[in-house]
């Protein structure tokens, strides 16, 4: 055989080797890099859920309604006047369950006043 | 000198490139006379025209006037001249074609017998090689004989073909690779449509980020009530918080200050008739 031709095809075939190489190996990174961000994606998204459940006042207001006055401008606001210790801590448990933005508790001399604003 | 005959008598000394013209003498030479397409045909067809040893030799095929010649020529033919200085190698028959008699040597002519040139003794009346040299125009017909590798061709073949193997697997699983790219990417949207959250990393970022914020703010302020409440005097007569600062106020029967300080910055604090009052804020 040709020294020439015999060299020539040896390059051809070694570039291509290296082509396909190349190749194979920035579609492994590529697919691994994706499959990793997936990952992440993946992760990131459940903690948004789980933060937006915590604090989206899916734990209903009703049960301080009795207690308190509840209404919204903008944000949250409850007003609790004269409560006893037993309806306070009542409704410092449910209050607890809500992102706070400001709150005043006052101890009056019948019994506890609570204004709290919750983050919206 | 550019262009030299070479023959069994030559003794000249070649110190400049010279394209090498050989004589017959040191080639085997046949007219091909099937019917012939092609001078790759023609070439084939060579190996099986000469009882020749395929290791020992190259054969090679030609068409001079629509007419195909194969010719066989040693491999480890020794030639008086440096290699560095042979331009290329031709043979007699494709270079002086044209001629029917040439004196060539001392004792030696060229003569075309049936379209093909043979070596003779000196002939009387031919043309002497050394005026015809000088104006030969070489054709384009060269012989490899120096740029030949001897390998084993199905050595050669398996070996090429392993590694074009290799190659092609590098491919296949390139691309399987790449489907599973497209698939991640399908799962993410997807991911996002069940979620009913943006897929763009960006935009995930800096949705986790406000939750992460709000999250750390009320895990601080839910830590800062536990630390209300361990406050030694206990009997709160107010406590407000307006996102920034508290405000206490405390029966006690002294300064609260020094536990105050172990959690807050005191902006300010008052302790009269039994009453304790400060704005605190974090350090």
């Amino acid at each position: 055989m040709n020294k020439r031709t015999l060299f020539l095809i040896t390059i051809a075939i070694l570039l291509l080797l290296i082509l396909s190489y190349r190749f194979y190996t920035q579609a492994k990174k590529s697919a691994l890099q994706e499959q990793q961000k997936l990952l992440e994606t993946k992760q990131k998204m459940q903690a948004i859920i789980h933060l937006k459940t915590k604090y989206q006042h899916s734990h209903s207001l009703d049960a301080i309604k009795p207690f308190c006055k509840v209404y919204t401008n903008g944000s949250i606001k409850v007003e609790c006047a004269n409560l006893d210790a037993k309806a306070f801590h009542r409704v410092q448990k449910i209050l607890l369950q809500h992102p706070i933005k400001s709150f005043v508790i006052k101890k009056t001399k019948k019994g506890v006043d609570v204004k709290m604003e919750l983050t919206q | 000198m550019s262009v030299i005959l070479y023959t069994k008598d030559f003794d000249a000394s070649v110190t400049e490139p010279v394209d090498v013209i050989l004589s017959p003498q040191f080639y085997w030479i046949k007219k091909i006379e099937a019917p012939i397409k092609s001078r790759y045909e023609a070439k084939k067809a060579a190996k099986n025209l000469f009882d020749l040893d395929e290791r020992e030799y190259i054969f090679d095929a030609f068409k001079i006037n629509d007419t195909y010649f194969a010719v066989a020529i040693a491999k480890n033919l020794d030639l008086a001249i440096d290699k560095k200085y042979i331009r290329s190698i031709r043979l007699a028959q494709t270079e002086l074609y044209e001629y029917d008699c040439i004196n060539v040597s001392k004792n030696h002519s060229i003569q075309k017998i049936e379209d093909i040139l043979f070596c003779f003794p000196k002939a009387s009346d031919c043309p002497d090689i050394k005026r015809i040299l000088p104006t030969i125009k070489l054709s384009k017909h060269k012989i490899d004989l120096f740029n030949k590798i001897s390998i084993d061709t199905t050595s050669l073949v398996l070996g090429f073909a392993a590694l074009l193997l290799i190659g092609a697997s590098f491919f296949i699983q390139g691309f399987a690779y790449k489907k599973e790219l497209s698939s991640i990417q399908k799962q993410k949207t997807a991911l996002a449509q069940r979620y009913n959250l943006p897929s763009s990393t960006y935009a995930l970022d800096a949705i986790l980020q406000k939750y992460e914020k709000i999250e750390s703010e009320q895990k601080r302020l839910r830590k800062d009530l536990e630390f209300f409440s361990d406050t030694p005097a206990r009997k709160f007569l107010q406590l407000g918080f307006d996102a920034k600062q508290y405000e206490v106020t405390i029966q006690s029967q002294k300064s609260l200050d020094d536990y105050f300080k172990k959690r807050f910055t005191i902006l300010s604090s008052q302790f009269k008739n039994g009453i304790y009052k400060a704005k605190l804020v974090h350090k």
